[in-house]
């Protein structure tokens, strides 16, 4: 067997973490020493491992086959849980009995009515009624501990985010400096055209048009690369779907926008050429 | 019979710093249907100011300007547009064809500002093709023509509209003379067929295509005198 998370945990933790039971049954408090060995498998653990048949009292061992430990009886299924956000399949988890197999440091879980922190006082005290030398350390919310797990990704997230901006400004810079540069380019033509009846109004479309194909070719062009790319991060990355709205729609209009705002600017000068100077322009 | 054109006491001022310059001044002039007028006079007189105001291009001139009996110097800029869309025709000295554009598209510019139906607008580019000879030329881009065949471009599309009057500005300027006796001759037909001509020339020979010169000189009108049309030609060199 290989890649399985072994999680050492109490009789309630299921309940606690609200994590599903699927078949058989929890690990109870009589799982003790002395007692079966027993294991409650995952359901990423059960299809991969027994795909064409039932695991419940099938045995697996958390060592190497020929090790002398003991065989693990499999006494219920629950749902998968993900202990980490790089790997977008669930993984494999045998939970063991923290009396057949205790851990050299155990972390405590409690779900609280009220506002977790306010608890750490009690908690000690019970604690040090039990054992007066255990220590209680790295107190955590479950919604810090969640965000402490995936501060490397949320740093990437955040540089990517502002890389993006970045990319933004320079993209608008760069449409407006195409637009306004096309608008030179063509002030010769724009006279021409008003001398041939174009109004200002004629004139704002052109060069808003102009600036519409522009974006709408680079769109052509950037989204189905940026699909391609958003389809392999997200075969890498859990909670990134390659279709997602935001990135697809709403990212495409801020930057429709700000194409049309960056050929606006151009479009407004290239309303206000005099004909008269547009037609000396060589 | 109304004028086409009447100028009251027009004036164009330009100021630089604290000076002004005037580059007309009190331009009183009459402009009658199927006139055949050339506008003369040395470098920086005010010809060409003084068509790009008749043109309705400058719309910045003091002054009284009736066009058809409509009182251009009270229109707003969208109604003189208009006025200027529905009867003027442009002819440059560097023909000012659009470059990206092939000869049937360049015909097609100034239709597409008057809102022409599409199949009316192939009609009256292919007769307008047809007119000037120059449907072999229809898909080519201007750099693929001669200067010539340029302002045959230039004059099919002023007057593809059949624009009661035509301006143009030095138009066999860059022409070798063969070339701009064509053109001259092609002016006189429109003429002859009612179109009214206004040009602005420094040639003596294309002037005397026309029935009247007005000569101008450092922005006044110094003269106007009849021409004596073929007769004068005939004893210009070509």
């Amino acid at each position: 067997m290989r890649n399985a998370i072994v999680q050492t945990i109490s009789p309630n933790y299921f309940g606690l973490m609200q994590i599903a039971l699927r078949e058989g049954r929890e690990i109870a408090n009589t799982d003790a020493d002395g007692t079966l060995p027993v294991a409650v498998i995952s359901r990423s653990l059960a299809r991969r491992y027994f795909p064409d048949e039932k695991p419940l009292g099938k045995k697996l061992k958390v060592a190497p086959a020929d090790d002398s430990s003991a065989w693990l009886t499999i006494v219920g299924i629950v749902d998968d849980v993900h202990y980490g956000w790089i790997d977008k399949n669930d993984v494999p988890t045998i939970y063991r009995s923290y009396r057949q197999a205790p851990p050299y440091y155990a972390s405590l879980v409690l779900r609280t009515g009220g506002e977790p922190l306010s608890f750490v006082p009690a908690v000690r005290s019970q604690v040090a009624a039990v054992d007066p030398d255990l220590s209680l350390f790295n107190i955590k919310t479950l919604d810090k501990v969640i965000s402490d797990s995936v501060v490397g990704i949320a740093y990437v997230a955040v540089m990517m985010g502002v890389l993006g901006i970045i990319a933004l400004v320079l993209a608008a810079v760069g449409v407006y400096g195409v637009m306004s540069n096309a608008v030179s380019e063509r002030t010769n033509e724009i006279g021409i055209r008003m001398a041939m009846g174009a109004t200002a109004n004629d004139i704002q479309k052109l060069v808003l048009g102009n600036g519409a194909l522009l974006t709408l070719i680079g769109m052509g062009i950037g989204l189905p690369v940026a699909f391609l790319l958003a389809n392999a991060l997200s075969s890498l990355l859990f909670g990134v779907k390659a279709a997602d709205p935001v990135a697809f729609i709403v990212l495409p209009l801020v930057l429709a926008a700000v194409a049309t705002l960056a050929s606006y600017l151009p479009a407004r000068r290239a309303v206000h050429v005099d004909p008269i100077t547009a037609l000396r322009y060589e | 019979m109304e004028p086409l054109i009447q100028l009251r006491n027009l004036e164009k001022v330009v100021e630089a710093g604290p000076n002004k310059f005037f580059l007309l001044r009190r331009i009183n002039l009459d402009i009658q249907p199927g006139e055949f007028v050339t506008i003369m006079g040395p470098s920086g007189a005010g010809k060409s100011t003084l068509l790009s105001i008749i043109g309705m291009l400058d719309g910045a001139w003091i002054g009284d300007y009736y066009f058809l009996g409509e009182a251009v110097h009270k229109l707003n800029v969208k109604k003189r547009n208009e006025l200027h869309k529905a009867n003027i025709g442009f002819v440059f000295q560097s023909y000012h064809l659009i470059d990206n554009l092939t000869v049937f598209e360049n015909l097609e510019v100034p239709l597409s500002y008057k809102n022409v139906p599409h199949k009316e607008r192939i009609s009256l580019v292919c007769d307008a093709l047809d007119r000037f000879h120059i449907v072999g030329k229809k898909d080519l881009f201007p750099n693929q023509l001669s200067g010539g065949q340029q302002q045959l471009v230039g004059v099919a599309r002023a007057v593809i509209l059949s624009p009661k009057l035509i301006l143009a500005d030095e138009p066999t300027g860059n022409l070798h003379s063969a070339q701009g006796e064509e053109i001259m001759e092609l002016f006189k037909r429109l003429n002859d067929a009612g179109t009214t001509i206004i040009q602005v020339t420094h040639s003596e020979r294309n002037a005397s295509y026309g029935n009247r010169i007005i000569q101008l000189k450092d922005g006044w009108v110094v003269s106007e005198t009849a021409t004596a049309g073929a007769q004068a030609r005939a004893s210009q060199p070509a």
